[in-house]
């Protein structure tokens, strides 16, 4: 009985990905909002309260993007070339983020210019993610098993367009950590700059649903035909839902509640996304299985993987309950 | 690189035989040794990643697959020189940066723990931290 390694590896690379998202999405969104703050003590919590654990949320990207190589070559050599300046330009940006955290607090002379380093590298590492995704769900010129675009095909309305949405919504994460995070007068700062980027990416979750389906017939006709409009009218309900819970909860100075909304956004627009999609894995081209690697290959790296992603998880969920509770002021971590 | 691995090595092995007869802060050869094996690090490094790169080509799978030919059909050769001149830019912002940090580190020196009230001040009183009472009890007959 040979088993199909396919799906197994997209739900690994799905979460992956998704985890990814959340986690260093909060971090980036902080690193946004950090732009924002006014005031030295301030910004030093901010800074305290991802710094503990935001090393490890990268490495997240780099299991989905090798996982992509080794599991689904076909796709990652028509969707990188496609988007090499995006990554470059994400990868730049990580560089100057992941520096600026250490240098900002040893190096007290040049901590404004750290202090930019950090902000414009969240904003610019963000704005490339987003782009990386709207060129993905855009769809990829594709001439037989090579990529037939150009280094610019990014470069139009809707990549641009998703990548100032995600800033938003990597906001409202950080926005909903911080609350999660800090108090006082710093934690009444983030519910409101919460609010605000809920509303931005209720019309963003909106408007590229919208524009997708516009674009994208076979997407429409996926998601308005009979009887998959019945089937799938959960997913903007339960969206529409959680929008409406979690301005509640920032509303009622909740914790916690807002943070796992952000999340459940999230997961709500990934769901709609793979829904549109499947089973493309180059839209609009090649199915996961079209570009999968040799059954042999999947199940050597699932070998591999399966015995380390428990002990990554283990000590993820280690280091954030050793971390957990609120941030205090500048001191503490460093 | 593998002449500097070899080398350094050694420098760990000697600087263990110290330890185990307790001389190795007194030895002040050996500490001139560690300091001048701290750059080769990033020869032996970068030599190692010349050797590979350089060597294997003209494939990127030996026997297989031409470097020529595993190239993106997207990527032009102006794309790659703005991506090498970015990479470029970037290392010479950062490079510099952490070794004036580090130079200004070592310059500073190890950093002596301060004490609120000095010694000689100090007349009567339950101590409020723990290494008041031990310098105390240190600086006692």
């Amino acid at each position: 009985m040979v088993l199909d390694l396919v799906p197994l590896w997209t739900v690994l690379l799905a979460l992956a990905v998704f985890y990814y998202v959340v986690f260093d999405g909060f971090d980036l969104g902080v690193g946004m909002l950090y732009g924002l703050v006014r005031g030295e003590t301030a910004r030093a919590t901010v800074m305290n309260a991802i710094a503990p654990v935001w090393d490890g949320n990268e490495t997240w990207l780099i299991f989905g993007g090798v996982g992509l190589l080794a599991a689904f070559p076909l796709a990652f050599a028509i969707v990188i070339p496609a988007v090499y300046f995006p990554i470059l330009m994400m990868l730049l940006a990580l560089v100057f983020r992941g520096v600026a955290f250490e240098f900002r607090f040893k190096h007290p002379a040049l901590r404004r210019i750290w202090d930019g380093a950090f902000c414009g590298g969240s904003v610019v590492a963000t704005f490339a993610q987003g782009v990386v995704l709207g060129t993905f769900i855009q769809g990829f010129n594709v001439k037989g098993r090579e990529f037939a675009g150009t280094s610019f095909d990014w470069l139009a309305p809707f990549p641009l367009t998703i990548g100032l949405a995600l800033m938003f919504g990597y906001g409202l994460l950080g926005a909903t950590w911080l609350v999660l995070k800090t108090e006082g007068e710093l934690q009444d700062w983030a519910r409101r700059a919460a609010a605000i980027c809920l509303v931005a990416v209720l019309v963003a979750i909106a408007g590229v649903s919208i524009w997708t389906a516009l674009e994208h017939p076979d997407i429409a006709r996926r998601w308005f035909s009979w009887p998959n409009i019945a089937l799938l009218s959960p997913v903007p309900v339960v969206t529409a839902l959680i929008a409406i819970g979690e301005w509640e909860a920032l509303r009622r100075r909740h914790e916690l509640t807002p943070f796992l909304g952000a999340v459940a956004l999230f997961l709500m627009s990934f769901i709609g996304i793979a829904i549109s999609l499947w089973p493309m894995i180059v839209p609009y081209r090649y199915t996961l299985w079209q570009a999968a690697s040799s059954a042999s290959t999947q199940a050597f790296l699932l070998i591999g993987t399966l015995f380390l992603l428990p002990i990554i998880l283990m000590y993820t969920a280690w280091s954030y309950w050793v971390f957990r509770g609120k941030a205090r002021g500048p001191g503490g971590y460093h | 690189m593998v002449g500097i691995g070899v080398i350094m090595l050694i420098v760990v092995i000697v600087g263990q035989v110290l330890q185990l007869r307790g001389r190795l802060w007194d030895s002040i050869w050996f500490l001139r040794l560690c300091q001048l094996t701290a750059p080769p690090g990033f020869f032996a490094v970068i030599a190692g990643w010349i050797t590979t790169e350089v060597g294997r080509q003209p494939w990127t799978v030996y026997g297989a697959l031409r470097t020529a030919d595993s190239v993106s059909p997207s990527l032009t050769g102006a794309n790659v020189a703005w991506s090498l001149a970015f990479y470029i830019i970037v290392y010479l912002i950062m490079f510099p940066t952490g070794i004036g940090f580090m130079a200004s580190l070592v310059r500073r020196g190890p950093q002596q723990p301060e004490l609120e009230t000095p010694l000689d001040q100090i007349e009567s009183g339950r101590p409020h931290e723990p290494f008041d009472s031990a310098a105390r009890a240190a600086s006692q007959p």
